[in-house]
């Protein structure tokens, strides 16, 4: 009920939201405690009858929207910071590769990368190496030499959820 | 049995999602800098004064193809030459990606002398190799190449070819009027004739161990193919056929050699076996096949055909004698040599009337020009299959140029006297 009103959405379907809890209450005798029950009792005033498969249809909507559009706000704003931070992390380690030039074939380095909120690199392990070792070695080299990352101020949220830690992908074949 | 599955079901769910939830960042591309590294002069701890310096020699090495820029001693804070006395905070302060220290011993060994010595990676502050090397006092120059080449290796991944020779042929000039078949290290140092003749000499071609040359001389008035061991001059014709003899190939295993013979007419690619001293006929066409050359597995040869009508490079398989074409652009293709890997071939490509040499893919046929200077000609590649040597003009001059596979590093060899042609890259050497 409250949730709905925080949309500013009329009160319609509550009707059907409490079709069934009154129902359970009759049946299971609880009284309502007297603190809510004059609250309870106002807003049971607001309901108005309808169809009930119209306001049904109505109330999914209405419980589907509220939710989609919030949650796709959280997702919008991290991942342009999520790719900002990215690019950032990006360019710091391509500037340190120096990958040997004589490799050829298709050679894939995966390496996680565990950080403090300084952007301190304070652990690196492979977890899926090329075969080549120069090529493992050309990557943790690189990671070695950034060190710690500059320009990572980020969100303590966004950096828990993401940068703690994540992988690098050395892909030169892309 | 069900707690555990369920158990085990949710552990695998949290795995799955802590991995599919990490972010991944993709690494596309490095930096275009060369690696810098410093090669300390090496603590020389014999009573007698260094005619040249490694450090030195291992400098003109490393720097010959672009891939590495070291840094001149007099820009170093210190001299380390073991272990304990490096600090690699000095070094990183003049950004060098690795480096190299050592001292020199007198050897057990009379005239020997020993050197140890070991390469650090400055970033994550670790040796990454450390080794003896011990030689012939005389040899300074190989004891570098031989350091060159495992810095080169333990960098880089693959073997370095800073110990490696080139054969070619020196025409006559004013200062010699014969033909020379003259081996030398890779830099031009070291050169000798192994062999010299008024007639001409050509096709030179190593054995796989290196130690003997295949090459074609005209000394009997005829083209004929010899063998000669290189540690001993000695020389070998073999079965001499009707016509053509040329274009002396080695088998990866030794025993045979691929070459041309015109005994049925029209120039066709044979096997000798150095055995049996017998010949087999592998192509049979009515166009000119020439100058072959084996795959490394051994199971098949390139060769150039006109049966096309232009020339083109071929493949035939060594057993079955199936032919398969290979370059299909331009009208003027020929001079394959497979790359060690067998997955790329070099050779002699003309575009817009001009000579030059090119890379094909063999499975996906992609050509790529290499050098963009004109009449370049017999192409050899490396034996880490980084570089190829080439011989082209400059002034009406013939000399021998040189480009690494990747396009990016040009350099001629100009410590090689005379008019040389058909470089010849020997394998990796012992």
């Amino acid at each position: 009920m409250e949730s709905l009103s925080l949309y500013e959405i009329d009160p319609i379907p509550a009707y059907i939201i409490y079709e069934q809890p009154k129902k359970q209450i009759k049946n299971k005798k609880i009284t309502i405690p007297e603190e809510i029950k004059p609250d309870f009792q106002e807003q049971q005033k607001k309901i108005v009858i309808s169809e009930p498969s119209i306001a049904l249809e109505e109330i999914t909507n209405i419980s589907r929207i509220p939710e989609k559009n919030f949650n796709r706000d959280v997702v919008n704003f991290s991942q342009s910071e999520i790719s900002k931070y990215s690019s950032i992390i990006k360019q710091q380690v391509m500037s340190q590769w120096k990958k040997p030039s004589t490799i050829t074939g298709d050679l894939i380095t995966e390496i996680r990368i565990t950080l403090v909120p300084t952007g301190e690199i304070i652990n690196t392990k492979i977890i899926k190496g090329s075969g080549i070792k120069s090529f493992d070695d050309s990557a943790l080299t690189a990671i070695a030499r950034v060190g710690s990352f500059d320009n990572l101020q980020m969100p303590s949220n966004l950096f828990e959820k993401h940068f703690r830690q994540f992988i690098l992908v050395f892909n030169p074949n892309k | 049995m069900n707690v555990l599955k369920s158990i085990f079901l949710i552990l695998l769910f949290i795995s799955s999602q802590s991995t599919l939830s990490q972010l991944r960042i993709e690494i596309t591309g490095g930096a275009k800098d060369p690696i810098n590294i410093a090669v300390v002069p090496i603590d020389w701890r014999l009573e007698f004064p260094q005619e040249e310096y490694l450090h030195e020699i291992i400098k003109d090495d490393l720097e010959s193809f672009g891939e590495f820029k070291v840094l001149p001693p007099k820009g170093m804070l210190s001299f380390p030459s073991t272990e304990e006395q490096v600090f690699y905070r000095d070094w990183r302060l003049l950004n060098v990606d690795y480096l190299v220290i050592g001292h020199a011993n007198k050897s057990e060994i009379e005239g020997e002398l020993k050197i140890s010595y070991f390469i650090f990676d400055i970033a994550r502050e670790r040796v990454i190799h450390k080794a003896i090397m011990s030689g012939s006092i005389k040899s300074i120059r190989r004891i570098a190449h031989n350091m060159s080449d495992k810095i080169y290796q333990k960098i880089q991944g693959i073997p370095g070819i800073f110990s490696t020779r080139l054969a070619y042929i020196d025409k006559p000039s004013a200062d010699d009027k014969n033909y020379n078949l003259r081996i030398s290290d890779i830099d031009g140092f070291n050169g000798i004739s192994l062999f010299s003749s008024p007639q001409p000499i050509m096709s030179p071609n190593w054995s796989p161990l290196g130690d003997r040359m295949a090459y074609v001389s005209f000394e009997e008035g005829t083209s004929r193919i010899f063998i000669q061991t290189i540690a001993t001059g000695t020389r070998l014709g073999i079965k001499l056929e009707k016509g053509i003899n040329s274009s002396p190939n080695w088998s990866p295993k030794g025993n045979k050699l691929a070459a041309v013979l015109s005994k049925e007419g029209n120039p066709d690619i044979f096997l000798y076996d150095l055995k049996r001293e017998s010949w087999t006929q592998i192509t049979e066409h009515f166009g000119i096949d020439t100058e072959p050359d084996w795959s490394p597995d051994g199971k098949s040869l390139l060769f150039t055909s006109n049966r096309s009508g232009s020339p083109q490079i071929y493949q035939v398989n060594v057993r079955s004698k199936r032919v398969k074409r290979l370059t299909f652009e331009g009208t003027y293709n020929a001079r394959a040599r497979y790359s060690p890997d067998g997955r790329t071939i070099v050779f002699v490509h003309r575009r817009d009337g001009v000579f030059h040499i090119a890379t094909q893919r063999i499975r996906s046929g992609k050509v790529r020009i290499l050098t963009d200077t004109s009449l370049d000609e017999s192409p050899t590649i490396s034996p880490n299959g980084n570089v190829v040597i080439y011989a082209t003009k400059r002034k009406d001059e013939d000399i021998l140029a040189g480009i690494t596979i990747d396009g990016k590093t040009k350099f001629i060899l100009p410590s090689l006297r005379g008019e040389a042609r058909e470089p010849a890259w020997s394998p990796i050497l012992d």
